[in-house]
C-alpha cells in the first residue's frame, strides 16, 4: 500500500504540485535525477497515457507485485496451510473413510438434508439418510449432525457438484471448529499408515502368487515323480513277469509232454529254465540294490583303495567272456592311484561297463580300453570301447532305470534296464559324477570321477 | 515245419524265445502249422506270405510293437479272417480294453498255462 502510494505520489502529486508552485519543473522533462527513465508522467518510457491513468497503471504494478513477493517469501502459519491442502487435494484426505478426522465442527441435519435435497433429489437424499442411519444403529432423532453424517454429505455433494463447492455449501450450513494440529497430524497418521498398510498388502499377495506358483511346480514334479514310480512299476512288473511266464511255460509243456518228448527238447526246455531262474535272480538283485541305493540305506564301506588293483579285478572277472567273444581289453595306461571309495561297489560299476562294452562291440573286432588318470582332488576312470557307439537320443536317458535303447544293435534289448542306474546311484553316493562322452565317435566312452580324499 | 495233417496255420510273434519255444512245442503237439516272428515287422512279412487263421501277439516289442502289428493286419484285406488274439503281461483293465477296442478277438495275460491258451485259440478258430 505504502509503496503503492509512493508510486502515485512521485508520478501525480509531486509533479501536479511543483507545476502549480511553478518552482524548478525540470524533474518533469528530464525526469527524477535526470535519469530520462524516471520521468514521473512517463515512466520506463510509457507516456502514452494520461498522467491519471499512467500513475494508476503504476501504483497498481507496483501493489499487486509486492503483495504476491510478500505471500511468497512468507511461511503461513499451519492454519492456512492445512485449509490450502484439504481444498486443493480434498479426495486424498477423506478417501471413502467416513470416519475420518477431517471434519470438526456442528450442523442441524434439517440443514445438512436441504442442501442435499437441492443438489441431489430428495428420494436420493433420503436413501443416503436411511442408510447412514442403518450402519450406524441411531435414529434420526439427532438434531444435531453428527461429523461422519456431515462428512457423508460432502462426499455424495463432491460426487455432483466437485470438491471446492461440496465444501462451501457444507460451510454454510455448518459452523466449523478450527482442526488442532493434533488432528491434522492424526490424518497424516492415518493416511501414511494406510500407505504402510497397502504397501504390506501389495507385497503380500506378491508373495502369495509366488508362493503359489511354487506350490504348482511342486505339486507338477510330484504328479511327475508319481508318473515316474507308476512307469517304474509297470516295468519291474513286466520284467518280473516274463521269466516266470517262460519258467512256468517250459515246466508245463515237459511235465504234459514228458512222454513221447525228444530228449534235446528236454534238455533245451530245462536250459532255459535255469535261464530265466538266473534272470529273475539278477533282476531281483538289482531292484533291491537300486531301492537300497535310493533310499540312501546303502552303508558304503570307505577306503583309500589302488584303483589299478580294483580296475584288474574287475577285468578278470570278466576275461573269460571276453576272450570268448574274441575282444580286446586294453589296460596298459591306468597311472596307479589311490581313491576313497567301497572296492565291491566301484567293482559293480566297473563290471557293469565292461559288460556292456562287451555286449555292443563285434565279435573278433572288438576293442575296450580302461584309463585311470590322476587329477586335482579326485580320479577319473574312462572305460571305452569301438562298438556301435551311443545314439545321440539315448544320451540324455541312458541312465535312467529301465531304459532301453531302441538303437540296441541286437534285436532284442539287452540287460535288464537297470545297469547304468545303478552305476549312477553308486558313484554318486561316493561324490563323484558319472557321464557318457558325446563328443566321442569311435565307440562309447563312459567315464567317472571318484574322490581322492574323504570329503 | 510243414505238418500235413494241420488243421490251422498260427502265427506265434513274441520276442521272448524261451516263450516261444514252449508254445511252439505245445501248440505243434496240438495240430497246428506254427509259424514264428520275434517283432512286429518280421510277423507282418511272415502274415502276410503265409496268411494264418490266427496271430498270436505280443505288445511290447522292439521295433514295431504289437498294436502297430494289429492296425497292418487289420488293414490288409487277405487276412480280413485272420484272428488276432493278444497275449501280453500288461494286465491293467485299461490295457485290456485298448486292446480289444481296436479290434483283438481276445487279450490273455501272462503269465499263463500253455493249455489254456490252447483251448481259447481252438474256441476261437
Amino acid at each position: 500500500m505504502i509503496a503503492g502510494f509512493a508510486v502515485v505520489v512521485f508520478s501525480l502529486i509531486l509533479p501536479r504540485s511543483s507545476l502549480g508552485l511553478g518552482s524548478n519543473s525540470d524533474f518533469i522533462t528530464e525526469g527524477y535525477f535526470g535519469i530520462s527513465s524516471l520521468k514521473p508522467f512517463g515512466l520506463f518510457w510509457m507516456d502514452m497515457l494520461s498522467a491519471e491513468a499512467h500513475a494508476l497503471f503504476w501504483s497498481l504494478l507496483v501493489n499487486l507485485s509486492l503483495y504476491c513477493l510478500f505471500s511468497l517469501l512468507i511461511v503461513a502459519n499451519y492454519r492456512e496451510r492445512n485449509f490450502g491442502e484439504l481444498f486443493v487435494h480434498v479426495n486424498s484426505v477423506i478417501g471413502n473413510d467416513e470416519q475420518g478426522y477431517v471434519w470438526r465442527g456442528e450442523a442441524y441435519v434439517e440443514d445438512v438434508k436441504k442442501v442435499l435435497n437441492r443438489f441431489l433429489g430428495n428420494e436420493k437424499t433420503e436413501k443416503e439418510f436411511q442408510q447412514f442411519y442403518k450402519r450406524n444403529g441411531r435414529g434420526p432423532n439427532n438434531q444435531k449432525a453428527e461429523e461422519r453424517l456431515i462428512n457423508i454429505s460432502e462426499k455424495l455433494l463432491t460426487g455432483t457438484l466437485g470438491s471446492v463447492s461440496a465444501r462451501m455449501l457444507i460451510g454454510n450450513v455448518a459452523k466449523e471448529h478450527p482442526i488442532s494440529l493434533q488432528e491434522v497430524l492424526n490424518i497424516l497418521e492415518d493416511t501414511k499408515t494406510t500407505r504402510a498398510t497397502n504397501k504390506i498388502l501389495t507385497q503380500k499377495s506378491k508373495e502369495l502368487s509366488q508362493l503359489a506358483g511354487q506350490l504348482q511346480s511342486a505339486n507338477d514334479e510330484l504328479v511327475q515323480q508319481d508318473r515316474l514310480k507308476d512307469e517304474f512299476l509297470d516295468t519291474v512288473a513286466h520284467e518280473l513277469k516274463t521269466p516266470i511266464t517262460s519258467i512256468k511255460a517250459a515246466a508245463e509243456v515237459l511235465v504234459d509232454y514228458e512222454g513221447d518228448m525228444p530228449y534235446e527238447f528236454k534238455e533245451n526246455f530245462l536250459k532255459n529254465i535255469q535261464e530265466d531262474a538266473d534272470r529273475l535272480q539278477t533282476l531281483i538283485g538289482n531292484i533291491l540294490d537300486l531301492e537300497k541305493l535310493s533310499n540312501g540305506r546303502q552303508e558304503l564301506q570307505l577306503e583309500h583303495r589302488s584303483v589299478r588293483d580294483t580296475i584288474q579285478k574287475a577285468v578278470r572277472g570278466i576275461h573269460q567272456l571276453a576272450e570268448k567273444k574274441g575282444v580286446q581289453i586294453i589296460t596298459s595306461e591306468i597311472s596307479d592311484t589311490m581313491a576313497y571309495y567301497d572296492e565291491d561297489r566301484v567293482g559293480q560299476v566297473l563290471t557293469n561297463l565292461l559288460s556292456n562294452a562287451l555286449k555292443f562291440t563285434e565279435a573278433k573286432r572288438g576293442k575296450v580300453q580302461l584309463r585311470a588318470q590322476n587329477e586335482a582332488q579326485q580320479v577319473k576312470v574312462i572305460v571305452e570301447d569301438n562298438g556301435r557307439g551311443i545314439a545321440e537320443e539315448d544320451f540324455q536317458y541312458i541312465f535312467e532305470k529301465f531304459y532301453q535303447s531302441k538303437y540296441q544293435n541286437t534285436r532284442k534289448p539287452q540287460g535288464s534296464g537297470f545297469g547304468l542306474a545303478i552305476c549312477k546311484k553308486i558313484i554318486e553316493s561316493h561324490k563323484g559324477n558319472i557321464w557318457a562322452d558325446p563328443d566321442f565317435s569311435e565307440g562309447a566312452r563312459f567315464v567317472f570321477t571318484l574322490p581322492t580324499h574323504p570329503n | 515245419m510243414e505238418n500235413p495233417k494241420a488243421e490251422h496255420k498260427i502265427l506265434i510273434v513274441d520276442d521272448e524265445p524261451n516263450i516261444v519255444m514252449a508254445l511252439e512245442y505245445a501248440f505243434k503237439k496240438s495240430n497246428f502249422e506254427v509259424f514264428i516272428a520275434r517283432d512286429g515287422e518280421e510277423a507282418l512279412q511272415i502274415a502276410e506270405s503265409v496268411l494264418p487263421d490266427l496271430v498270436l501277439l505280443d505288445i511290447m516289442m522292439p521295433n514295431v510293437d504289437g498294436y502297430q502289428t494289429l492296425k497292418k493286419i487289420k488293414e490288409n484285406e487277405q487276412m480280413q479272417h485272420t484272428k488276432v488274439v493278444f497275449l501280453s503281461a500288461k494286465n491293467k483293465h485299461s490295457d485290456i480294453q485298448k486292446g480289444l477296442d481296436m479290434g483283438a478277438d481276445k487279450y490273455l495275460t501272462k503269465p499263463f498255462t500253455v493249455k489254456k491258451i490252447i483251448e481259447e485259440v481252438k474256441e476261437i478258430i
